[in-house]
């Protein structure tokens, strides 16, 4: 049997995927990327490798991806996000049109043509805000766990808006949020308002398809799906696991044999 | 073949001092662009272009919004930390709405004369020309102050016939590139065009000669990833330039204003010097800081694109350049109506990390090559 891997190392996340020869997903890892990018890339693949049953040895083929990229020794090939989050997505949603990724440092809209082929793509990569740091940041201010963030907006009965573009005024503004008495469900939608708005204008760079799939650590909150649906006017597709959507397009474009 | 020109742009204070000190002349510091350099030339001065620097900013916060140019913040920063002791005068040109205030803030800040090309913005050439003899003649007459020397004819002639050739050779430089990409690595080329910023244009000609011998008879490598038209106002920080190199890219021709827009003009026509420095000025590429009608940008765009065989453009956006982003949209769609496709970076001249330009420029590569 072949096996392939694919292994995404974000700023925020270390992500690995292993698949077999027709693309059934074998075993995966999603693990901090901390200070050491090549350290968390391994641990990803070893644990990824153990959750499968393999060993190295039984892989062919692996291709990095992510903002390290460069810097994974286990990798034959590497390619951009941009193209693995495309390909992975596509590969999860055959018909997807947009994608949009948010993960922890930038966030991305990538447009793909009916062949899957990437067409366009429009990165924040500038600063943190409307990223999935912006979202911890918040979640910090808020003392509320990163992972009850989505649900905890949906209590929310009033409409409160942050204005602040930049992460650490906006993070001021939830403060004095808070010390005005304001609830955290209100803050919480806030936050995920402010995301979901900068994100649509992201989306509307590249253009809005009918299939749209959004991948990254942040579609894991689904206040902010939910109001970049209303925002850019389509139901929005998300992934069981769309942390590992890079890493899964790494692996099948090592399937592929592909990767420089 | 290109230590020399390395040796000049990294090193420019200490090139700048060894010839002003040799030639005996003022060094005059000229701003963005199209300044007909050939007058300080002919009046005796040393002219040294100023596009920008890596410094760090700090001082400039006082003087200089945040959200000015960094080509500007950076100029302003040298002469503020006391970079620029050697520049005598400055010779500005109302290229944009910052520089324009930026001559006004050197006034206030510095005794340091400055001299300014002021450039009408009207479609009719006779209008053009009456409002440039005025401002020629107080240009000339600042210079000579400055220089404490006539602007003789002869020396003018002189002046022209050398700058024409330094442009003659560079567009030499650019044509090899264009018909054998991947002959000149991307950062090498940049760094023969920058050097000429810096050195007296007879030593600059005499580099870029031994530069053509030496090219002429070295083998084609060839390049292995896309071939790209870079346009943008200035084509700092050399580092993008390793990135490309390392991808594979083949900058075929380019649409910069220190640049093939600078390149391109012909020999200053001294004979009259006033519709010689308006022709110069207007033509022949255009320009997103020169109001001309006439010279329309789009189809200047696509033509490049098409006449070099490129892949796809590269839109090098010097964050927050008025004049720049105003017309990337409208040549971005025309691009799109004739399929070709382009990407833009943001750059800050002093930036220290590329990893987010280099994703770009990878993701636009991975979409060219399919
Ligand atoms: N359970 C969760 N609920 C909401 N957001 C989450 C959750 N888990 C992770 N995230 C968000 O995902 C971000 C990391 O996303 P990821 O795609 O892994 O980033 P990167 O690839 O840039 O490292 C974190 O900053 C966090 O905001
Ligand atoms: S980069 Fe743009 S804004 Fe800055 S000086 Fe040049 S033309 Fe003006």
């Amino acid at each position: 049997m072949d096996y392939y891997a694919g292994i995404d190392v974000g700023s925020l996340t270390a992500d690995a995927v292993l698949i077999d020869k027709k693309g059934k997903i074998l075993g995966y890892a999603i693990l901090p990327t901390g200070n050491n990018s090549q350290k968390a890339a391994t641990e990803a693949f070893e644990t990824a490798l153990f959750r499968a049953g393999l060993s190295k040895g039984d892989v062919n083929r692996v291709v990095s991806t992510g903002y390290s990229r460069a810097r994974v020794q286990e990798a034959q090939g590497s390619k951009t996000e941009i193209a693995c989050h495309a390909r992975g997505a596509v590969c999860l949603v055959p018909d997807a049109g947009t994608i949009i990724d948010i993960g922890g440092q930038d966030s991305k809209a990538i447009l793909v043509g009916e062949d899957g082929r990437v067409i366009n793509f429009a990165m924040n990569d500038k600063c943190a805000a409307g990223t999935g740091r912006f979202l911890e940041v918040m979640a910090g201010a808020l003392d509320v766990p990163l992972g009850k963030m989505g649900d905890l907006a949906f209590e929310s009965q009033e409409e409160l808006t942050i204005s602040s573009i930049c992460t650490v005024f906006a993070e001021s503004e939830v403060v004095s949020l808070i010390s005005q008495g304001k609830g955290p469900a209100d803050i919480s939608m806030a936050v995920s308002r402010a995301i979901a708005r900068r994100t649509a204008g992201l989306a509307t760079r590249v253009g809005v398809t009918d299939t749209v799939v959004m991948t990254g650590g942040v579609a894991k909150n689904k206040a902010v799906v939910r109001l970049l649906s209303e925002d850019i006017g389509h139901p929005i597709r998300v992934p069981d696991e769309p942390q590992i959507v890079g890493a899964l397009g790494a692996a099948i474009i090592a399937k592929e044999g592909n990767g420089d | 073949m290109f230590e020399p020109f390395y040796e000049v742009i990294n090193n420019v204070s200490k090139t700048v001092l060894k010839y002003e000190k040799e030639q005996g002349r003022p060094v005059v510091g000229v701003m963005p662009a199209y300044f007909p350099m050939e007058l300080i030339d002919a009046a005796g001065g040393y002219a040294v272009q100023l596009w920008g620097n890596n410094l760090p900013l700090g001082k400039v916060d006082g003087y200089l919004q945040t959200y000015c140019c960094s080509v500007a913040r950076s100029v302003l920063e040298l002469e503020l930390v006391g970079g620029a002791e050697m520049v005598k005068a400055y010779a500005f040109t109302s290229l944009c709405d910052t520089l324009i205030n930026l001559r006004e803030v050197y006034k206030r800040l510095f005794p340091k004369p400055t001299l300014e090309i002021s450039i009408p913005m009207t479609q009719t050439r006779a209008a053009r020309r009456s409002y440039l003899k005025s401002v020629i003649q107080s240009v000339v007459e600042g210079l000579e102050k400055v220089t404490r020397q006539k602007i003789r004819g002869d020396a003018l002639a002189e002046a022209a016939r050398i700058r024409g050739r330094s442009r003659e050779l560079q567009r030499g430089l650019y044509k090899m590139r264009r018909q054998r990409p991947g002959l000149i690595k991307n950062k090498d080329f940049y760094a023969a065009i920058k050097t000429g910023f810096f050195l007296p244009p007879i030593v600059y000609n005499e580099m870029l000669e031994t530069l053509h011998l030496g090219l002429d008879g070295l083998e084609d490598r060839g390049s292995k990833g896309p071939k790209l038209v870079i346009s943008g106002l200035v084509f700092d920080p050399m580092e993008i330039y390793g990135i490309l190199d390392e991808l594979g890219v083949a900058v075929v021709d380019d649409d910069f204003a220190n640049g093939w827009r600078t390149v391109s003009k012909d020999e200053l026509r001294v004979g009259d010097l006033v519709e010689g420095v308006t022709e110069f000025i207007f033509n022949p590429a255009p320009c997103c800081c020169i109001y001309n009608p006439d010279n329309d940008r789009h189809p200047y765009l696509v033509d490049k694109v098409k006449d070099a065989g490129a892949d796809g453009v590269l839109f090098w956006y010097i964050k927050f350049c008025e004049p720049d982003a105003f017309d990337r949209p409208q040549l971005m769609e025309r691009l799109r109506e004739e399929s070709i496709p382009s990407v833009t970076i943001d750059v800050e001249l002093s930036m220290t990390s590329f990893d987010a330009i280099k994703t770009r420029v990878n993701a636009f590569c991975e979409i060219l090559e399919g």
